[in-house]
């Protein structure tokens, strides 16, 4: 099952992924790439139904690329985020696709990062953090606690490291994996790609 | 019965009248040039001259299809604007079916096939506008087409369409070398559209298409350098006859 994660900084977005892709018990892919980015400065973090993710994605990404190219101007963020939603709200009750993505974005117009939560039933919240998937149950609480307004980027990566150590701590099925991705004036760019051990493996190592 | 009116359908000679007259209202519309280079394509436009009031920058005649691909046309604005439409959503479409972006001649057989299927449909009356559609083929060389109201499309080296097709064509005709680069495909464009375009290079646009490069508009101050360039050396050759 997926998890991901994503919060707001100063100037930035930050957001991780786990990169498996199973089916049932099995492990089929541990390099899959959650965060899709749409345009230079918005990615789209899928969970749910492989196949649907990928459909849906690529029909964001297409309408938002015909737009830039009609218009000559980039959609923002919010706009996304609302056309986004209202492909899945018109979605729910013919052909529902079963995706809960987490959207990022900078706009370079006010200069700022925002994040945005939409499920596959057609809701959507704009949110300072917030995860899907199983990670949800665990960084909530996390990001509750230690989040705060403008923080710096080594700060943030430093939190959703505490965060997805977390998911790999308590998450029975194992994670391990996770790319992190930010977003910021320059565009997105890959942070990391983290191996998280937890702390217990280390215990069983030294016994032996 | 007058086979010119309404539909288009088969004069007694062969002809499709109301075609013809879509071609005949592409020759009414400010010119457009298009030249390739060794490893550019050249796009130039006679800019309609605006109106005291008029906004200057709401008049494009050189617009993105897609990333990697521009064009520009002849004829009438509006019926353009629907031609630009399609193609735009085309690209697009190709993209999100096959992933990889579209090719220039796929999307030039769209556009002209688009065209041609309103000279066979009922109701309708074909599109007035010709089009020079640029962008890069999948093995990376600069390609240049142009299409007509009649559907047909060609591939060219460089091609004119509009009011000074003619002078212009026999122009580039003249003084077309295979494998410019860019400095002289720009000037060649330039020189090409400058004899014929009424009060020069304040209604002269020129758009740059670079390999996997956004298209670049050439500033107001280059063009006029060059024009001026232009002109010294036109008066020199005149001095020393």
């Amino acid at each position: 099952m997926d998890s991901l994660v994503g919060f707001v900084g100063k100037n930035y977005v930050i957001m991780a992924g786990d990169t498996n892709a199973g089916r049932s018990i099995m492990r089929l892919k541990d390099d899959f790439d959650k965060l899709v980015p749409i345009d230079s400065h918005k990615i789209l973090a899928k969970s749910g139904e492989i196949g649907d993710g990928n459909q849906f994605c690529n029909l964001i990404i297409r309408n938002v690329s015909l737009y830039r190219i009609r218009n000559e101007t980039e959609l923002t963020t919010k706009s996304v985020a609302h056309y986004t939603r209202r492909q899945l709200a018109t979605a729910i009750r013919k052909n529902p696709y079963s995706v809960n993505l987490l959207l990022g974005g900078y706009d370079k117009k006010d200069q700022k990062g925002s994040l945005y939560y939409l499920d596959y039933l057609g809701s959507s919240k704009k949110i300072n953090y917030g995860a899907q998937g199983y990670a949800a149950l665990f960084v909530g609480s996390i990001l509750d606690r230690f989040w705060k307004e403008d923080l710096d980027f080594e700060d943030g990566l430093e939190l959703m490291k505490k965060c997805l150590r977390e998911v790999e701590k308590r998450l029975i099925i194992g994670t391990r994996c996770f790319l992190i991705k930010m977003i910021n004036s320059d565009g997105i760019s890959v942070v990391e790609k983290v191996m998280i051990n937890s702390e217990k493996k280390n215990e069983i190592e030294e016994e032996n | 019965m007058s086979y010119d009116r309404a539909i288009t359908v088969f004069s007694p000679d062969g002809h499709l009248i109301q075609v013809e007259y879509a071609l005949e209202a592409v020759k009414k519309g400010t010119t457009a040039v298009g030249v390739k280079g060794k490893e550019v394509l050249v796009l130039g436009v006679e800019k309609k001259s605006t109106a005291k009031l008029q906004d200057p920058r709401t008049v494009r005649k050189i617009v993105q299809i897609d990333d990697h691909i521009c064009m520009t046309f002849a004829g009438l604005t509006a019926d353009s604007r629907i031609l630009i439409n399609k193609a735009r959503f085309e690209c697009q479409s190709y993209k999100y079916y096959y992933e990889d972006p579209i090719g220039v001649e796929y999307i030039t057989r769209y556009i002209a096939k688009t065209q041609q299927k309103y000279t066979q449909s009922v109701g309708v009356r074909p599109f007035g506008v010709s089009t020079l559609i640029v962008g890069y083929d999948s093995k990376g060389f600069p390609k240049l087409y142009q299409t007509d109201p009649s559907g047909n499309f060609s591939s060219w080296k460089a091609s004119c369409i509009g009011r000074s097709e003619k002078p212009v064509k026999e122009f580039l005709e003249k003084n077309y070398i295979d494998e410019m680069d860019e400095e002289q495909t720009v000037r060649l464009t330039i020189q090409s559209l400058v004899e014929v375009v009424e009060s020069g290079e304040k209604n002269i646009d020129i758009a740059i298409m670079r390999k996997n490069k956004p298209i670049e508009f050439l500033g107001r101050t280059r063009i006029a350098e060059i024009v001026k360039e232009f002109e010294e050396e036109k008066k020199r050759k005149e001095e020393e006859d």
